[in-house]
């Protein structure tokens, strides 16, 4: 790795950028080097939609090489959602292209005057006009950028009307149907008037022993092949195999978590998906695994073919809405796509609107007179065009559930966390779960420890807190490494993993030439988490934070595998904090962030703590 | 028969290690744009692979203008780098694409690697084969039949 584009689209500039290799070392890439470059540029406090925020694209050092799932990138920004770091994860083919055209990534500052979009072809930069793609979904918008630029090999990045009109919980797109989903990262795009980023080029990935990376490479090919989950379950059934552990454990979050089990469940299984609806396999760039399933749906006058559905998007618009029906599943999902909308938040809140009807507090009048009762397709289908184009109710829903709830008066079973909607598992069900909910980093995602997987798939007991803290602390960190090389969960499955440390520390000294330890790549993850940590606190995040909706911790599910069960979450919160060295505030200790050579930050830190303490003392 | 370079659509899921992996072995990088073997991806519902298809008679070699291009005795296309200027002729006359310009080769066409090609012994789906048409042939109406018989 060595040289990222810094683009300013204000007054439409760009100049190279050199990454020092003691940054990489510190950091790795992708998301750690994102998170790094946010930390240093962008002040806690700005607000997310000003020219002032930065957007980095990053690539890990194994894009672009044989390394399985190495070829995904990363997006850091601040969020509009939650109002903290922002970082999502996308796959498909679009990292390894970042790779081609010369870059390891990009950062785009500033705000163009007009709609526009960028073409980096082997190094050069073209800021061009976007105006006539504006509306434009994201497969119109992919299709027309390839034919103007003469490339139908190059990658487009980009967002549909949803980013356009600064939905929060938007998302941008590549490959048609890979998504940086979560945070409204989509939005901030749109805020800067970037329609798309479309790459190529000819650059080959430097490589320091080639000869030793293909045998490595090839060894986890083979594991992956005997592995159960990335040998197995993904390829056979995607993420969908999911539904059937959720049900049977009682932790399908069900009509917005007020049950664990869902009744219809027969007609969203995997199987019945597979055997009716999917009609190929796909992959990422140089995965083996081929998790990607593409779906066809016929009906009276249209055919759609789609990517997906994934699990969480299955269950965020099945079983959270009370729908069974599979049609229009797969059409809310495409539209999704089209828009540029996160699956996971715009089936969250269109689920917590639905509880909100039942309950009167949204009336018919309201909603411009849909029906918007538990079960009704027809409705969910309407709400993902209206949140969209933020029409009618729509333009309510788009601000994500925690602002809905706010207005509405909701807050007790507003379903998310730090404004993040939560995804398919109940951790009443899965309580380390609930830890990982409560202190991931972006809001309420299941992917920054997936401790549901230890707890549904092996002895571990689920319902106890006991050594939880130091399980969702070590999945933590250790995903934190993942993400900052840029690989993907299904060779790291914490319950069951395809390729471990020993594996990952070969790699590295292969493809880089840098020896790195066991205890270093642990100290780098914690590094990674503790800095983003960092960034929040200095953006307002505290204990409060740190917490689940009252629905986890008061109500109890009343039948299934999960009945009469809440989350303990203040005991493990307090083990949690012990473990990671942040005091009773949540806030990292200055011992911790001088321990992983975080001078600077320990010192930003301590200012702001005396700040607040001279304010109270006042 | 000769064996030629056969790819299962069916079962290519797009995922481009045989591009990286020819990078690789014929010339010790890692860059598709180098490769003899090239994904193709349309939308949402193709993905497949393209390399040299072994053409009887094959158009590339009469379009030659100097004569730089001849099929061997396996039907594989050598090319003689003395006398090719990069004109791209060939790369206008292949149906499939499968003649590729080259940053500081002159063209690049796939060669089988000497019968044993790691592309087909690589892919994590088995989409690739080297194998003659007969079998091929053979393998689909076995296919078609199977098929038919259990509908």
């Amino acid at each position: 790795m060595g040289q990222i584009l810094h683009i300013n689209l204000t007054n439409r500039k760009a100049k190279i950028l050199e990454l020092k290799p003691d940054l990489l070392r510190k950091f790795l890439g992708a998301s750690g080097l994102g998170a790094k470059l946010l930390y240093d540029n962008v002040k806690p406090e700005t607000d997310p939609y000003s020219p002032d925020n930065w957007m980095i694209f990053m690539t890990g050092p194994v894009a672009g090489t044989l390394v399985p799932t190495g070829s995904r990138y990363a997006v850091v920004t601040k969020s509009p959602l939650t109002g903290s770091m922002a970082e999502a994860w996308a796959g498909g083919h679009y990292g390894h292209k970042i790779k081609l055209s010369g870059y390891d990534g990009f950062i785009v500052v500033g705000r163009s005057q007009k709609p526009v979009y960028l073409w980096i072809d082997n190094g050069n930069i073209e800021f061009r006009d976007a105006n006539h793609l504006w509306g434009k979904t994201t497969h119109e918008t992919e299709g027309l950028i390839k034919a103007e630029v003469g490339n139908y090999e190059a990658g487009v990045a980009c967002i549909g009307p949803a980013g356009e009109n600064l939905v929060r919980i938007a998302s941008i797109m590549n490959d048609e149907h890979n998504a940086l989903g979560r945070c409204g990262v989509g939005a901030v795009m749109g805020s800067k008037n970037l329609k798309a980023i479309a790459v190529h080029g000819y650059h080959e990935v430097p490589v320091a022993n080639m000869d030793e990376l293909l045998k490595i490479v090839f060894e986890a090919y083979d594991r992956i092949k005997k592995n159960a989950p990335a040998g197995n379950v993904f390829p056979q059934w995607g993420t969908l195999s999911t539904v059937n552990s959720a049900n049977e454990a009682g932790i399908l979050p069900t009509r917005n978590f007020r049950f664990g089990t869902f009744e219809e469940v027969e007609k969203i299984r995997p199987e019945t998906i597979r055997g009716n609806y999917i009609f190929k396999d796909a992959s990422c760039y140089t995965c083996p695994v081929a998790c990607k399933k593409r779906t066809k749906v016929r009906d009276k006058h249209t055919e759609i073919i789609s990517g997906g559905p994934e699990y969480e998007t299955l269950w965020a618009f099945s079983a959270h809405c009370g729908n069974s029906d599979m049609k229009s599943i797969i059409k809310a999902n495409n539209l999704c796509n089209l828009y540029g909308l996160d699956t996971i938040s715009t089936g969250g809140v269109i689920g917590f609107a639905m509880e909100c009807y039942e309950k009167k507090l949204l009336t018919k009048k309201e909603l411009d007179g849909q029906d918007l009762s538990f079960g009704n397709s027809d409705a969910i289908v309407e709400s993902v065009h209206r949140i969209a184009y933020r029409k009618g109710y729509g333009n309510l829903l788009a601000e994500g559930v925690k602002r809905v709830a706010e207005k509405l008066n909701a807050t007790d079973f507003a379903m998310h966390v730090k404004g993040l909607e939560m995804p398919g598992y109940d951790p009443r069900g899965a309580v380390g779960m609930g830890l990982a909910y409560a202190t991931s980093n972006r809001g309420c995602c299941h992917n920054r420890a997936w401790v549901v997987g230890v707890e549904m798939y092996t002895d571990i007991d689920r319902f106890t807190t006991k050594g939880k803290a130091k399980l969702c602390k070590d999945i933590q960190d250790y995903t934190a490494v993942k993400d900052s090389l840029s690989m993907c969960i299904f060779v790291f499955s914490p319950n069951d993993p395809a390729i471990d440390i020993e594996w990952l520390i070969r790699m590295l000294k292969a493809l880089t030439g840098f020896a790195v330890t066991e205890k270093e790549l642990w100290t780098i993850g914690e590094r990674i988490w503790n800095l983003v940590r960092a960034f929040n606190v200095r953006a307002g995040i505290r204990r409060k934070d740190d917490t689940l909706p009252k629905r986890l911790l008061e109500e109890t599910l009343p039948y299934g595998p999960s009945k009469g069960r809440v989350v303990k979450l203040e005991k493990m919160l307090d083990e949690y904090y012990r473990l990671r060295k942040w005091n009773k505030k949540g806030i990292p200790t200055q011992e911790k962030l001088l321990e992983l050579d975080l001078a600077d930050v320990a010192e930003d830190l301590g200012a702001l703590e005396k700040q607040e303490k001279v304010c109270q003392d006042e | 028969m000769s064996k030629k370079l056969i790819v299962d659509s069916e079962r290519c899921v797009g995922c481009g290690i045989c591009e990286l992996i020819c990078s690789a072995f014929t010339e010790k990088v890692f860059n598709p744009t180098i490769a003899r073997i090239r994904i193709i991806r349309l939308g949402t519902a193709v993905d497949t692979a393209i390399a040299c298809r072994l053409c009887e008679d094959p158009p590339c070699v009469s379009s030659c203008p100097r004569d730089a291009l001849r099929a061997n005795e396996n039907g594989v296309i050598v090319i003689d780098e003395a006398k090719c200027t990069s004109c791209g002729w060939c790369i206008e006359a292949c149906e499939f694409g499968a003649i590729m310009p080259h940053p500081h080769k002159k063209i690049v066409i796939c060669n089988l690697c000497e019968g044993d090609p790691p592309c087909v012994k690589y892919c994590p789906k088995d989409a690739l084969q080297l194998t003659t048409l007969g079998a091929v042939s053979t393998k689909s109406r076995r296919l078609r039949v199977k098929e038919l018989f259990e509908k």
